[in-house]
């Protein structure tokens, strides 16, 4: 057991209470400044918009990264062509579409760049090679374009369909 | 209509961090998924540099990052060179599997396209035959440049004296219409060049490209014919 101090309690939004080591619960920047604003934390910490089997997703991932180096303020700009992704965290994503997207969400809320940037590159590995369609139809997303700016884009792009 | 649950695909930040990790076609096609979707790429200006319609500053680190436009090959080897035209210089447009009327749209988004990351700013052409050698330098991010016809330049007095460089018109000059920042070689104002100088007595040997993947270094070379014998062409655009 975790001297008194090192052990914090998340607490879900549909109100579950997780116990998770200070250091784990650290690779969030939102917790962070959260504890050094706090000093001792002594109560329970909620977590609203992430519920359980989320928050204990994104909990095991941060406590397998706990050792990692702090995340470099690397230029937004400067683009990975590869979308490499660990093995540990490949595994780690192989979950169903919704939780994926939670993950990311909540991760984006408790401001976890090394897992937003997992979550996003495994959503862009989705992605590619796929066509328009084939896009919408892996992410349900409606077409709302009139025939009309649907048929400029598709002119406009269609040389590089033809390769 | 019911409010569309929050997901990272409908909201514009997080849309931006997980296209950011799409390689250049795909984004393309990304433009095409929904209005959301087309007006997230068009506004983003990491997009919008990853997609080579704007340009990238030219910081430390993106000078020791240049990237060559991935569609370079295909406009400007493959296409001009699949059927050189035996009857002149003008490459032929003519693939026999492909649609090329798709490609030589007005358009067609790759015109828009900077030929590299950090564009370059002008480009060179250069040209030797027999003991005679001829360099120009050409601002590239004008609308439009024609300096004449290869038949043109070729004559001699004309290399000797070297050709003045017309005023960019108005109409198709980037310049005025995007202003300072998007100085830039654009692959359509390279397309047009080499278009324009096409000429019934030179005949068109042989394109090749060198463009050393990941350098800002883009050059076209060519080999043409004509009555006084054959020479060499080339157009150098560099990122300084």
């Amino acid at each position: 057991m975790a001297a008194a101090g090192n052990l914090l309690t998340f607490v879900s939004a549909d109100n579950v209470h997780i116990e998770v080591e200070r250091d784990v619960a650290e690779r969030s920047l939102l917790i962070k400044n959260m504890l050094e604003d706090l000093g001792e934390a002594t109560e329970d910490i909620p977590i609203p918009n992430v519920n359980e089997p989320v928050l204990r997703k994104v909990i095991e991932w941060c406590r397998h990264h706990k050792n990692d180096p702090p995340a470099s303020t690397e230029d937004e700009d400067s683009r990975r062509k590869t979308t490499d992704i660990d093995e540990w965290d490949q595994k780690f994503t192989q979950v169903d579409q919704e939780m994926l997207f939670e993950i990311i969400l909540a991760a984006n809320y408790l401001d976890i760049k090394g897992l937003l940037d997992v979550g996003c590159k495994t959503v862009a590995n989705m992605i590619k090679g796929k066509s328009p369609e084939e896009i919408r139809k892996t992410f349900n997303i409606q077409n709302d374009f009139t025939p009309e700016e649907e048929d400029q884009i598709r002119r406009e792009n269609e040389w590089a369909e033809d390769r | 209509m019911e409010t569309p649950t929050p997901t990272p695909l409908n909201i514009s930040e997080l849309l931006i961090k997980i296209l950011a990790h799409v390689d250049t076609l795909a984004l393309l096609r990304c433009q095409r998924v929904s209005r959301f979707w087309a007006g997230v790429i068009e506004h983003s200006p990491i997009l919008q540099r990853a997609l080579f319609f704007r340009p990238c500053e030219r910081t430390h680190d993106a000078m020791s990052n240049m990237t060559c436009n991935p569609f370079i090959f295909d406009i400007f080897l493959s296409l001009l060179n699949e059927q050189p035209n035996p009857e002149a210089w003008r490459p032929s447009l003519v693939h026999p599997e492909r649609n090329t009327s798709v490609f030589l749209r007005p358009e067609a988004s790759w015109r828009r396209m900077f030929t590299q990351q950090p564009p370059a700013e002008e480009m060179t052409l250069e040209m030797r035959m027999l003991a005679r050698y001829w360099r120009q330098t050409i601002p590239g991010w004008r609308g439009q440049v024609h300096i004449g016809s290869l038949g043109d330049l070729l004559r001699i007095e004309q290399m000797e004296r070297g050709l003045a460089v017309p005023e960019a018109s108005s109409a198709g000059d980037h310049h005025d219409a995007d202003g300072e920042e998007n100085k830039g070689l654009r692959m359509g104002v390279l397309f047009d060049f080499i278009m324009l100088m096409s000429d019934p007595n030179v005949r068109c040997l042989e394109m090749t490209s060198v463009q050393p993947e990941g350098k800002g270094y883009g050059r076209l070379e060519g080999t043409f014919s004509a009555t006084e014998g054959w020479g060499e062409v080339s157009i150098t655009f560099i990122t300084r």
